[in-house]
């Protein structure tokens, strides 16, 4: 006669070693590995987005007929690009004999410190490099004729007002790329972290 | 995750724990892999265990949910690279029982959907059937209708192949 899986199941479970439960061990080694791993990836693609970008600056740029601008521009991303590439090996040289808990400490304040030096390259750097450009733009133009006839102390206001604008704007564009990029992945790195804390409280 | 959570909140409910996982799971690694990724959202998902339901119903409904996004996500990685390479074959997971018949028991429940599985494993738990609707969050006649179909099913699978 055939067995009902009702029966199959209550019998067979009756004499079942293997529902012993497995060890739980290592629980966060390979989320952590995971999480890292998913950084890193996004880290890479977000600093090799530059050169298409740079490329597609460049082309319009020599479209328009502003070659010397092109290559400005064009160089200053290639420099940001190695920058960037530079920064990041360092989270690479992480020493990966810690215990996970404070590999994720160390990588979160690397991590930190690369958002504070792009902060202040963009809040600062980006102002500096950016003015030349708009020179190398607007230069022969009937702005760049008027903004020339003005007083000296003018001259200052604006170059400052505009340096402070792009300072700014720098600053908030990288804050909300970097949200849009990586604040899921950076919250979750702070919530595995509490909870490894968490679980050495207990 | 604490020992003492471990102890006294988990490992009492190890077992059926263990059956979801087989459930969804083909290899030793992978069943592994269910069981502990389960116990951590158990843990994690501890502060929003409000004492509307049990906390057996709200260890199944974790561990189901847990089973079937981590199936979901195993088959699209699956689809994806078989875009670009060749699937492995994948093994079953023989020996995960020593009963003959609940191992081919097993291996007909994998062949059914994400959703019929978890209905066919808490049946078989012999949860009743409101119980299984408040889990899977439908009503108690669906449940009734679809446990009927499921069985049909199971039987088709096994076709004779258990006496």
């Amino acid at each position: 006669m055939e067995k009902s899986i009702e029966n199959i199941w209550k019998k067979g479970f009756e004499a079942e070693e293997k529902l012993s439960a497995p060890v739980v061990s290592n629980l966060y080694e390979r989320k952590s590995a995971l999480l890292i791993e998913q950084i890193k990836r996004a880290t890479k693609k977000d600093n090799l987005s530059l050169i298409p970008v740079g490329v597609v600056i460049f082309g319009i740029l020599v479209f328009m007929g502003k070659l010397l601008l092109g290559f400005y521009v064009a160089a200053l991303i290639t420099v940001l690009y190695f920058l960037n590439k530079k920064k990041l090996k360092e989270l690479d040289t992480l020493d990966v004999r810690n215990s996970t808990y404070d590999y994720l400490l160390n990588y979160r304040t690397q991590v930190k410190s690369i958002m504070r030096y792009s902060t202040w390259l963009m809040g600062v750097g980006f102002p500096l490099v950016t003015i030349p450009a708009y020179w190398m733009f607007f230069r022969g133009s009937k702005l760049m004729t008027g903004f020339k006839q003005l007083p000296l102390s003018e001259e200052i206001l604006i170059f400052s007002g505009v340096a402070a604008l792009l300072s700014v704007l720098g600053v908030l564009a990288y804050r909300i790329s970097t949200k849009i990029i990586y604040g899921s992945l950076l919250a979750k790195l702070e919530s595995t972290i509490e909870d490894m804390e968490e679980l050495m409280k207990n | 995750m604490s020992k003492d959570f471990y102890t006294q909140f988990i490992l009492p409910y190890a077992g059926i724990i263990i059956k979801i996982c087989r459930a969804y799971t083909d290899t030793e690694e992978d069943f592994q892999d269910y069981y502990q990724e389960v116990c951590l959202q158990i843990w994690n998902s501890r502060k929003n265990f409000q004492e509307k339901s049990k906390w057996s119903t709200w260890v199944y409904r974790i561990s189901l949910n847990v089973c079937m996004s981590l199936l979901r996500k195993r088959k699209k990685k699956q689809v994806y690279s078989s875009d670009h390479i060749e699937v492995q074959n994948i093994p079953d997971a023989e020996n995960s029982f020593q009963d003959e018949s609940l191992q081919l028991l097993y291996r007909a429940i994998r062949q059914l959907s994400e959703l019929d599985r978890a209905i066919i494993l808490l049946y078989l738990e012999e949860k009743s059937y409101k119980e299984i609707a408040e889990i899977i969050g439908t009503t108690p006649n669906n449940i009734g209708v679809r446990i009927t179909r499921i069985k049909k099913q199971i039987k088709k699978i096994l076709d004779g192949k258990i006496y």
